[in-house]
C-alpha cells in the first residue's frame, strides 16, 4: 500500500512541474524595448524557426515586425504593414498606429494572435505591442455535405473554418437575435468554440448549463468536437447520441428556431445541436421540401426502419429456435426447406451475415470510392450468393440480414445509425436465449432506457414520454406547415407561438362567399 | 420536501395506476371467478370494481389528510416513531412477498405457454433484472414509461374481441343463475387481480394536483380496469359453450386467441403472451419500488436504489419457493388476510385515528 501511494505522491510532483504550470514565470506585460520583447516572444515560441523577426524604421524609430511565416500572407504583410508604416511621411505615427493596428500590452493577447497568423510590429519606446491581422486563408469551398445529401433545398454546408461557418448562419437567419458566444478551451492548445443561439428563444438556464459544462473541461487539447460531445452530454454510457451532428446550414437554422444552442467548432464542419430528442434524429430537411403526406409517408418508414433493424433479426432468430409454430403452413415448407441443411443455429448464422455486413461497410468506407464500390459488389453480391450456395447460411438469413443491413442505414443521422446497429445484437442474443420473451425484456429495457435519458434537463424521449400528444405532429409524422402553429416543448423555448393562422386568404375567401 | 424532478402529473397517475393494477390476473381471471359465481363472473367483476372503489375512497381520505405525507411517513407520524417504523418494515414486506407471488405466478404461465426447458429461476432473475433497471431512477421516469406502454392494451382488447367471431350472446343467459351469495364470493377473486391501487398510498403527495382531481385520476383508472376485465371475462364466457371448457382452461384468454389465426402468423396466443409479459412487469416493477422505499423509510436513508438488490433478492427466493400450481394455491390462501390488512384494514384505523390528530397538529402537514 505504502509503495503505491509513493507511486501516486510521485506522480502528482509530476504534474505540477508540467508545462502549464511553467508559462506563469514569463513576465505578461509587454516591454519598451524591442529587444526583450523580441526575447520573450522567442521564448513562448520556443524558438521555433519559423518565427520570422523583421526589423525596420518608422520615421527614424526603429521597430521590428514578427510573425509565423506559416501562418501568413506576404502580400498581406505588404499591404497592410509596410505600405502604411513607409508609405505614409505626413501623419505623425500614433496617428498611422491607431488607424491600422490594434494594440496590446500583454503577452497572452499577442501569442493568440500570432497563432491566428496575425503579424506583430513592436516599436522602441512603447511598452505596447502592434497587431494587425494578415492571416492566410486556405479553405475548402463549401460544398455539400457527404452524408448528409438532399434531394431539395439548400445544399450549403460547413466548412472547417468557424468563421465562415457563422457566416453562412448569418446569411441564413437574418436576425439581429442571432448570438453568438465563444468560449474558448484548452489549455496547452486554444480551441476555439462558438455557442450560436436565437437570443428571443432560447432557454437561459439551457444556456447557462451548456457554458458552465464547457467552462469545466480541463483539458490540454479538445482535439475534435467528438471530444466536446462527449465532455458536455449527458449519459456517455447510452448508445444513443444525445447532440445532433450535422453539417448543414439549414437543418441547425431550422433547430436554432426552434429554441435549440448549436455549438461550433474552428476546424470541424460539424456543429452539435441540442437538446434534441430522438424524434429530430429522423427528421430530415427533405420532409420540409416535399408535400407533407409524402413527407408524413416517409417518415413512417423511417420510423419503422429503426423497429426494423433492432427487432427483425431478433425475430427471426426466436422464431426459427423457438417459435417455429408461428409460421403458418403454408410458410413452414419455404423457410423449413431453406434451414433444413445449415450446419449452424440460427443465431451463429445471423452472427456471421451480419458481422460481414458490418466488415464489408468499413472496408467501403475506408477505402478510395472506386475500390469501395468493388468490394460492395464482391461482399454483397459474391459473398451473398457463394455463401447459400456452400450451404452455411440459409438464403431466408440473407434476406433477413440484408433488409436490416438497408433499414440501419436509412436514418438521416450518423452516429443513430451506429446506435441502432449495435443495439440489434443485444437483441439477437436475447431472442436466441429466450425467443419473444427475452425480446419484449429487451424492449422493455430499452424503452425505459429512453424514458430516463435526458438531454441538457429535457426528456429524450420527448413528446412520448413524457406524452404530449400536441407535438407528435413533427414526430413521426409531418403535419401541413399551417398546422405547426407552435414550437415544440421539448427544448422549452420563450415563446411557444410560432406563427399566426397562414393561408388566411383562404378563410377570408370562404367568408366572403 | 419532495424534489421537483420527483413530482408527476396527475394523468400520469391515471396510467401509472392502471399499469399497476393490470397484471399477471387477466389470464386466470375469467377461470378464477366463474369457477365460483358461474354464468354471472362478469357480474362478479364489476361488484369487485365497485368495492375497489370503496377502498380507494378510504385510502383518499387519508392521502387527503396528509397531502404532502407518503404512507410510510403518515404511520410513525400518528402511531409513534418505534411502532410506526415497525409497521413500515411489515408493509415492505407484505409488498416483497405480493410482488414475489405474481411473479411466481407469472413464470408458471411463461414455463407452461412459451419456455417449457428454460429453468425457471433464470426467467425469475431475468424478469426481476428488468424490472430492477425500471425503477432504479426517479418516479419521474417510472411514470414515463407506463405512459408510453398502456397504449399497448388496445392490442390485447383487439386481439380477444378478434375471437369473438365465434362466440355466442346466448351463453350469457341466464342472467343471476348462481346467486347473489356466489356472485359477491366470485368477486372477491377478482379483486385480487386488481391490487395494485394501493400504489396511490404512497404516489399521493407526489402527485401535482387538487385532491379532488386525484381522486378522478385514480378512480378512473379502477374504472378503466374494471370495464377493461369485465370485458375479458364477458368474452370467455359468452366464447366457451360450457362451463365445464371454463372450468378445465386455467387461462381460457389464451385458449380463446390460440383459436384462431390470421393468413401470416399462427399462435397468435404468443403475441398477445409478449405484450401482457409487459403488463405484468409493469406491477412487479411497482411492488419492489414500493417495498424498496419502505426499507428507505425504515432505515431512513435517501435513495431507494441501494435496497434495490436486496429486496430483488429477497423476492427471487420467495419467487423460487412454490413449485406447482397447489403451492401457489396455498401462498395465496396465506396472503389473503394479508391483502385484507394491509390495504383496507390498517389505512381504514389509520384514516379514522387521525380525526383525533387532525387538530392538535394541522398546522404540521400543510405542504
Amino acid at each position: 500500500m505504502k509503495f503505491i501511494k509513493k507511486l501516486l505522491k510521485y506522480n502528482k510532483d509530476k504534474n505540477e512541474n508540467s508545462p502549464s504550470k511553467k508559462r506563469e514565470k514569463i513576465s505578461n506585460h509587454a516591454f519598451s524595448t524591442i529587444k526583450e520583447n523580441i526575447s520573450t516572444i522567442n521564448q513562448i515560441f520556443s524558438n521555433t524557426e519559423d518565427l520570422v523577426i523583421k526589423s525596420l524604421e518608422i520615421k527614424t524609430v526603429p521597430g521590428v515586425i514578427i510573425y509565423l511565416e506559416t501562418m501568413v500572407d506576404k502580400e498581406k504583410i505588404q499591404k497592410y504593414v509596410l505600405n502604411p508604416c513607409l508609405q505614409s511621411p505626413l501623419e505623425p505615427i500614433s496617428d498611422m498606429l491607431g488607424a491600422n493596428f490594434q494594440s496590446a500590452t500583454v503577452f497572452n493577447q499577442v501569442e493568440a494572435a500570432l497563432l491566428e497568423g496575425s503579424c506583430v510590429l513592436s516599436l522602441d519606446g512603447y511598452a505596447k505591442l502592434f497587431i494587425v491581422d494578415v492571416s492566410l486563408s486556405k479553405e475548402r469551398s463549401i460544398t455539400e455535405p457527404e452524408n448528409e445529401k438532399v434531394v431539395q433545398g439548400s445544399h450549403d454546408g460547413f466548412i472547417e473554418t468557424l468563421l465562415t461557418n457563422l457566416h453562412l448562419l448569418r446569411k441564413t437567419v437574418q436576425s439581429p437575435n442571432l448570438s453568438v458566444k465563444y468560449l474558448p478551451t484548452g489549455t496547452q492548445v486554444k480551441s476555439k468554440i462558438a455557442l450560436v443561439y436565437l437570443n428571443n428563444l432560447v432557454n437561459e438556464e439551457i444556456i447557462h448549463e451548456c457554458e458552465y459544462r464547457i467552462k469545466s473541461i480541463s483539458m490540454d487539447n479538445v482535439v475534435n468536437i467528438g471530444f466536446l460531445e462527449e465532455l458536455i452530454e449527458d449519459s456517455t454510457l447510452s448508445p444513443f447520441p444525445q447532440l445532433l451532428n450535422t453539417e448543414r446550414v439549414d437543418r441547425v437554422a431550422g433547430h436554432l428556431n426552434e429554441g435549440r444552442v448549436a455549438v461550433l467548432m474552428e476546424g470541424s464542419p460539424t456543429a452539435l445541436l441540442f437538446p434534441v430528442t430522438f424524434f429530430a434524429f429522423y427528421q430530415s430537411p427533405d420532409d420540409y421540401s416535399s408535400r407533407w403526406i409524402i413527407g408524413t409517408f416517409i417518415r413512417a418508414i423511417r420510423h419503422a426502419s429503426f423497429l426494423i433493424s433492432i427487432i427483425l433479426p431478433a425475430f427471426y432468430i426466436a422464431v426459427i429456435a423457438f417459435h417455429f409454430e408461428v409460421l403458418p403452413d403454408e410458410l413452414v415448407n419455404p423457410v423449413g426447406s431453406s434451414i433444413n441443411k445449415i450446419p449452424f443455429p440460427p443465431l451463429i448464422e445471423a452472427l456471421i451475415m451480419e458481422l460481414t455486413i458490418e466488415l464489408i461497410r468499413e472496408a467501403g468506407i475506408r477505402l478510395p470510392s472506386r475500390i469501395g464500390q468493388t468490394i460492395g459488389i464482391v461482399g454483397g453480391l459474391v459473398i451473398g450468393d457463394a455463401v447459400v450456395q456452400a450451404g452455411l447460411i440459409s438464403t431466408t438469413m440473407i434476406v433477413v440480414v440484408a433488409l436490416t443491413a438497408i433499414s440501419s442505414f436509412c436514418v438521416p443521422s450518423h452516429g443513430m445509425s451506429d446506435a441502432v446497429r449495435l443495439l440489434r445484437f443485444p437483441f439477437m442474443f436475447l431472442a436466441a436465449s429466450f425467443g419473444f420473451v427475452g425480446i419484449v425484456f429487451g424492449y422493455i429495457v430499452l424503452l425505459a432506457h429512453l424514458c430516463k435519458l435526458e438531454s441538457f434537463g429535457t426528456p429524450y424521449f420527448a413528446p412520448f414520454a413524457p406524452l404530449r400528444i400536441k407535438d407528435i405532429k413533427d414526430t413521426f409524422l409531418r403535419l401541413p406547415i399551417w398546422k405547426l402553429k407552435t414550437r415544440p416543448l421539448d427544448s422549452h423555448p420563450k415563446h411557444i407561438k410560432q406563427q399566426d393562422p397562414l393561408r388566411g386568404w383562404n378563410y377570408n375567401d370562404t367568408k366572403r362567399k | 420536501m419532495i424534489r421537483k424532478e420527483n413530482r408527476i402529473s396527475n394523468t400520469q397517475l391515471f396510467f401509472i395506476i392502471i399499469q399497476a393494477q393490470i397484471g399477471v390476473g387477466i389470464l386466470s381471471l375469467p377461470h378464477d371467478v366463474s369457477l365460483i359465481s358461474k354464468n354471472d363472473g362478469w357480474i362478479s367483476t364489476l361488484i369487485a370494481g365497485a368495492m375497489v372503489q370503496v377502498i380507494i375512497l378510504v385510502l383518499w381520505g387519508l392521502g387527503r389528510k396528509f397531502p404532502s405525507l407518503t404512507i410510510y411517513e403518515i404511520i410513525p407520524r400518528l402511531i409513534g416513531k418505534r411502532l410506526g417504523k415497525i409497521i413500515v418494515f411489515f408493509y415492505a414486506i407484505y409488498f416483497i412477498v405480493t410482488g414475489s407471488l405474481v411473479l411466481s405466478r407469472f413464470i408458471q404461465v411463461i414455463d407452461t405457454w412459451i419456455l417449457q426447458r428454460t429453468p425457471n429461476w433464470i426467467l425469475i432473475l431475468l424478469t426481476l433484472g428488468v424490472c430492477v433497471y425500471l425503477v432504479k431512477d426517479t418516479l419521474r421516469s417510472i411514470a414515463r414509461f407506463y405512459v408510453l406502454v398502456t397504449p399497448l392494451l388496445i392490442i390485447l382488447f383487439g386481439l380477444v374481441t378478434y375471437a369473438l367471431k365465434d362466440a355466442n350472446f346466448l351463453y350469457i343467459f341466464p342472467i343471476g343463475q348462481s346467486g347473489i351469495p356466489n356472485i359477491v364470493k366470485g368477486s372477491k377473486e377478482a379483486i385480487f387481480s386488481m391490487l395494485g391501487f394501493e400504489f396511490m398510498l404512497f404516489l399521493y403527495p407526489y402527485v401535482k394536483a387538487t385532491d379532488g382531481r386525484k381522486l378522478v385520476a385514480v378512480s378512473s383508472a379502477n374504472l378503466f380496469v374494471t370495464l377493461f376485465y369485465t370485458y375479458m371475462v364477458f368474452a370467455s364466457l359468452i366464447f366457451f359453450e360450457t362451463r365445464q371448457d371454463l372450468y378445465l382452461t386455467p387461462q381460457p384468454l389464451l385458449y380463446m386467441i390460440k383459436s384462431y389465426s390470421f393468413q401470416i402468423v399462427e399462435r397468435i396466443d404468443l403475441f398477445f403472451l409478449s405484450i401482457w409479459v409487459i403488463s405484468v412487469v409493469t406491477s412487479i416493477a411497482s411492488w419492489i419500488f414500493l417495498a424498496s422505499n419502505g426499507f428507505k423509510y425504515f432505515f431512513g436513508r435517501a435513495s431507494h436504489a441501494r435496497f434495490l438488490p436486496c429486496t430483488a433478492g429477497i423476492v427471487f427466493i420467495i419467487a423460487l419457493l412454490p413449485r406447482n400450481e397447489t403451492d401457489l394455491q396455498k401462498f395465496n390462501k396465506i396472503l389473503e388476510p394479508a391483502h385484507l390488512g394491509f390495504i383496507v384494514v390498517i389505512p381504514l384505523f389509520l384514516f379514522l385515528f387521525s380525526f383525533f390528530f387532525a387538530k392538535k397538529r394541522s398546522g404540521d402537514h400543510s405542504v
